[in-house]
């Protein structure tokens, strides 16, 4: 059971088989938690948000495409409770309208050098969390720590891929700033 | 601490799902959800082409929209001249078809430029299409004569709204200096020609032609006549009588006397 991919267990869950889906809360729990924590810095009740998450995923798993990817398809729950749960604590603006998903962008991937230098932002994304809008640490987030790619932040985001380039840019250009204005170079 | 978590949220989910506090919907509930949204959907894209093909007949049938053709003067009436609160509504309805699709990776994969761009073109290049049909002629005809329920006021009070200095009839006489025609209510119209009328199509307006006229009040009576387009048959909105009015010549003459600078 445990060699089944993702979406062969949710197969197995859409049959009628709940306990697998225990394999799948096992499987992502660690990362959802670890998203929860970074996209919800400074907000108590993490761990709730992803059982719900994990709860809503369960009612819902009927309307899973097992054609697709099962982890884009749990980040994107993920990703609307954790919007909803800073909409409910109303600390932090969330744009109705966001201009960059508006206008098209040309795609603007980030260099290889912000590759080589992946593990180094990640550090720096820790250490600067509260300094950065939900709009921008969400995909810095999705891109530096969970490690998906453009296309799979696009789906989870409901974003064109372009405009999850222009995001990661202006956040990682935002990040340097807080950074920077943290740890100032003597 | 991941440990922790780890144990504690795979047992609380399991504990719930196991206690039956948590069910999971049938694929049928979905299935019909998908099927309701895809309904929507397509009453959405329905009444977008009919509010583009109403706006646009609306216009052929004042005339208004065949004015650009006689340069800026021409684009501004035709701007003047659109059943902007239609316009609104169709805005209204392609916003709300892309609210609903951009839940589908067709729509959300492109800018919300192209994808509501997108929208509206094809929406209105159906909705032309569908303008030059004989649809709206029909409920037209039927809102006037034995009745058309729901919309049938919105016809009558639309389409027999007046355009300022858009004037569609028949040619009924053809003088030195201008000419008259005789409009959809019964009015004879005169106007003066100049060197500068614009011509579109053809130059050749004989008397009984359809027409379209573009037209600039001069002085307190007079009316210049900026542009004239003559209708094909296929281009007619609604029937226009043929001109029954006794000594027209010499009446349209007089009206041209009296409105010569």
């Amino acid at each position: 059971m445990h060699g089944l991919s993702d979406e062969e267990i949710t197969l197995k869950v859409q049959a009628g088989d709940s306990e697998s889906f225990g394999i799948l809360v096992t499987r992502y729990e660690t990362k959802m938690m670890r998203y929860a924590n970074k996209f919800l810095f400074g907000y108590d009740e993490a761990q709730d948000v992803v059982q719900e998450v994990f709860i809503k995923a369960y009612i819902h798993v009927q309307s899973f495409d097992p054609t697709q990817k099962f982890s884009s398809w749990l980040y994107r729950i993920a990703h609307n409770e954790f919007i909803n749960a800073i909409k409910k604590k109303g600390r932090e603006p969330l744009p109705l309208i966001d201009p960059d998903a508006f206008f098209p962008h040309l795609v603007s991937k980030l260099t290889a050098d912000d590759d080589i230098h992946k593990k180094e932002t990640a550090e720096m994304l820790e250490k600067c969390l509260n300094k950065l809008d939900p709009k921008y640490r969400e995909p810095l987030v999705l891109y530096y720590i969970e490690e998906l790619d453009y296309k799979d932040i696009a789906d989870i985001l409901r974003l064109p891929t372009s405009t999850v380039g222009v995001r990661l840019k202006r956040g990682k250009d935002m990040l340097k700033k807080a950074y920077d204005e943290l740890y100032p170079v003597l | 601490m991941t440990g922790s978590h780890k144990h504690t949220i795979q047992e609380l989910v399991q504990k719930e799902i196991e206690a039956g506090n948590v069910k999971m919907r049938p694929k049928y509930y979905f299935v019909a959800h998908t099927g309701l949204i895809f309904l929507v959907m397509v009453l959405i894209v329905l009444l977008s082409v009919y509010l583009a093909s109403f706006s646009v007949f609306i216009l052929r049938n004042n005339g208004a929209w065949f004015v650009p053709a006689f340069g800026a003067k021409g684009v501004m009436q035709f701007i003047a001249s659109i059943p902007w609160a239609l316009v609104l509504l169709l805005a209204a309805s392609v916003a709300a078809l892309e609210i609903i699709m951009r839940k589908y990776t067709v729509s959300y994969r492109k800018p919300l430029l192209i994808s509501v761009g997108g929208a509206l073109l094809i929406v209105c290049t159906v909705g032309v299409y569908v303008g030059y049909t004989s649809f709206h002629k029909q409920l037209l005809t039927r809102a006037e004569g034995p009745g058309l329920p729901v919309v049938g006021s919105m016809y009558k009070n639309l389409c027999s709204r007046k355009v300022n200095n858009v004037h569609r009839g028949v040619v009924v006489s053809l003088q030195e200096n201008g000419f008259c025609i005789h409009d959809g209510a019964g009015k004879l119209l005169a106007f003066i020609m100049s060197p500068t009328t614009k011509f579109s199509e053809t130059k050749e307006v004989e008397e009984g032609a359809h027409v379209v006229v573009l037209s600039r009040r001069q002085k307190e009576h007079a009316v210049h006549a900026v542009g004239i387009r003559k209708m094909a048959h296929e281009e007619e909105v609604r029937h226009m009588a043929d001109a029954t009015v006794k000594d027209v010549a010499q009446k349209c003459k007089l009206m041209l006397v009296s409105q010569a600078p």
